[in-house]
């Protein structure tokens, strides 16, 4: 599909809350520039940048995260001895959010719901170290052969599986210091890698329902002073705020507070208080929206919510 | 799992979680490990911190010692491949893991051995490499400080194969 070929037509419904909405269209319109980020299991940022510059690979470190660099659009990151030995991850710069913000330490107990195909899951590993203990769950069987050969080429030891709902995880498992809830959405934010999708999306297709059931499971399996990170690839309230506010409102008083979705270096707007006649609590502010045009980038959704003592 | 490593775990794990050696059924890393710090020359404590067991009747894999894992949902898969079961071969991954501090059966690929290497094409070494290798069987390859993988190496003749899956080959050649 050409890209002036956008379906543009679905994403007209959010002309009103996306600021500078003709920056909005013109950068979805342009190719996405591959990221990765350093392996610090085995190199360091400055050595991989070197490394790239070696081999003729231009790299830039992000603004907000100098693990990571984004490549000249054309560069083809799997193509490299540099992949092939695991000095580097491929991931989306947005993709990369969620971890940072969850900021699991090393020797911590941290849980991703949704985690195929596993790169948050390693990003996490690798930013604790390769200790402490992580839980890899995915209800998607066939997406475990990724998970698995994801961790085998960065050399990741402290990784557990499993296949289950996540929205129905059993009452006997532990509490864990970090929990993520990377959930499945409508991906309307992917639309520069994979234009197709603006094709398939509706509003029918919003998967509030499971998203609930996952964000209400990753509280309650989240330990007092932990933290939940919910993150999405979509623009849709109905998957983001709505989720995290009907969470808030059914929270005992004082069992769950928002903390600010806020990286320096990375441009977001806030999360929406009010949509379609809905409001929100004042908390949702402290989201983050995060459009391509802000960081040249995908479209994502984040929320950082902590478990307290009531 | 031996004695020694009862010893060295604690079985106290917070509510809801078990210790892996729990889970898992180790396998003594006195038969593996040796051998393999034998081969290349690894520091001993270099496999201390893992317990090895048998996923699959393809690979044994390494799991950190210390991981929790959840009494429930059961957990399908813990740590890393290690080694090829038949072959007690390393896996590319932990050749890349640990391959870094190999002191012996390690060497250097040239430039233009590089494709020939990736691609598992037997090609055969210069006499400065030959020094760099006690004996036949296999070997580390590096290039320019990078640990590529296994290879295959026949001392009588001083060639080699490299043995990085077709699955790993980056597209370069």
């Amino acid at each position: 599909m050409a890209a002036t070929d956008l379906p543009l037509y679905h994403l007209l419904r959010y002309r009103d809350i996306i600021p500078d909405w003709d920056a909005f269209v013109a950068a979805l319109e342009r190719p996405q520039a591959p990221v990765v980020w350093t392996n610090t299991l085995r190199t360091t940022p400055g050595e991989l940048a070197r490394q790239l510059a070696d081999g003729g690979i231009e790299a830039e470190p992000l603004g907000w995260n100098p693990e990571a660099f984004r490549l000249a659009v054309e560069t083809r990151p799997g193509r490299s001895l540099l992949f092939l030995t695991g000095q580097y991850h491929v991931q989306e710069e947005v993709s990369l959010v969620p971890v940072v913000l969850l900021d699991p330490r090393p020797g911590e107990r941290m849980l991703d719901l949704c985690a195929a195909p596993g790169n948050k899951t390693l990003q996490a590993a690798v930013r604790m170290a390769n200790s402490g203990s992580v839980l890899a769950n995915d209800l998607n069987e066939q997406r475990i052969g990724v998970i698995r050969r994801n961790i085998d080429r960065l050399g990741v030891s402290c990784v557990a599986i499993s296949t289950t709902d996540a929205g129905n995880l059993p009452r006997d498992c532990g509490l864990f210091d970090r929990v993520l809830a990377d959930v499945p959405c409508s991906c309307e934010g992917t639309s520069r890698r994979n234009p197709e999708v603006l094709t398939r999306v509706s509003a029918a297709g919003y998967k509030a329902g499971a998203q609930l059931a996952i964000l209400r499971k990753a509280l309650a399996k989240c330990r007092v002073g932990g933290r939940v990170v919910y993150s999405t690839c979509t623009y849709a309230p109905e998957e983001n705020e709505v989720v995290v506010d009907r969470i808030l409102r059914e929270a005992e008083p004082g069992t769950v507070r928002m903390l600010p979705a806020r990286l320096p270096g990375l441009r977001v707007e806030p999360g929406l208080d009010a949509w379609e006649g809905e409001t929100f609590s004042p908390e949702l502010r402290q989201a983050a929206r995060i459009y391509p045009h802000l960081n040249n980038s995908g479209g994502f959704f984040v929320a950082v919510l902590e478990r307290t003592t009531p | 799992m031996s004695s020694d490593q009862a010893l060295s775990i604690s079985s106290s794990a917070p509510p809801g979680f078990l210790p892996v050696h729990e889970v898992i059924e180790a396998l003594p890393g006195k038969e593996f490990f040796p051998p393999l710090e034998e081969r290349f020359g690894f520091p001993p404590e270099t496999f201390e911190p893992f317990l090895l067991y048998r996923p699959n009747s393809k690979v044994l894999s390494i799991v950190n010692r210390d991981l929790l894992v959840p009494v429930q949902p059961p957990s399908r898969y813990f740590g890393m491949p290690l080694l090829h079961q038949k072959a007690r071969r390393l896996t590319t991954g932990a050749t890349q893991r640990f391959g870094r501090s190999a002191t012996r059966n390690v060497f250097d690929l040239r430039d233009e051995q590089l494709e020939d290497f990736v691609m598992g094409r037997e090609f055969t070494l210069a006499e400065s490499q030959l020094a760099q290798l006690a004996s036949g069987g296999f070997v580390i390859a590096r290039h320019r400080g990078l640990v590529l993988g296994q290879a295959s190496f026949r001392a009588a003749d001083g060639t080699l194969r490299g043995l990085v899956p077709k699955s790993w080959r980056p597209q370069l050649y």
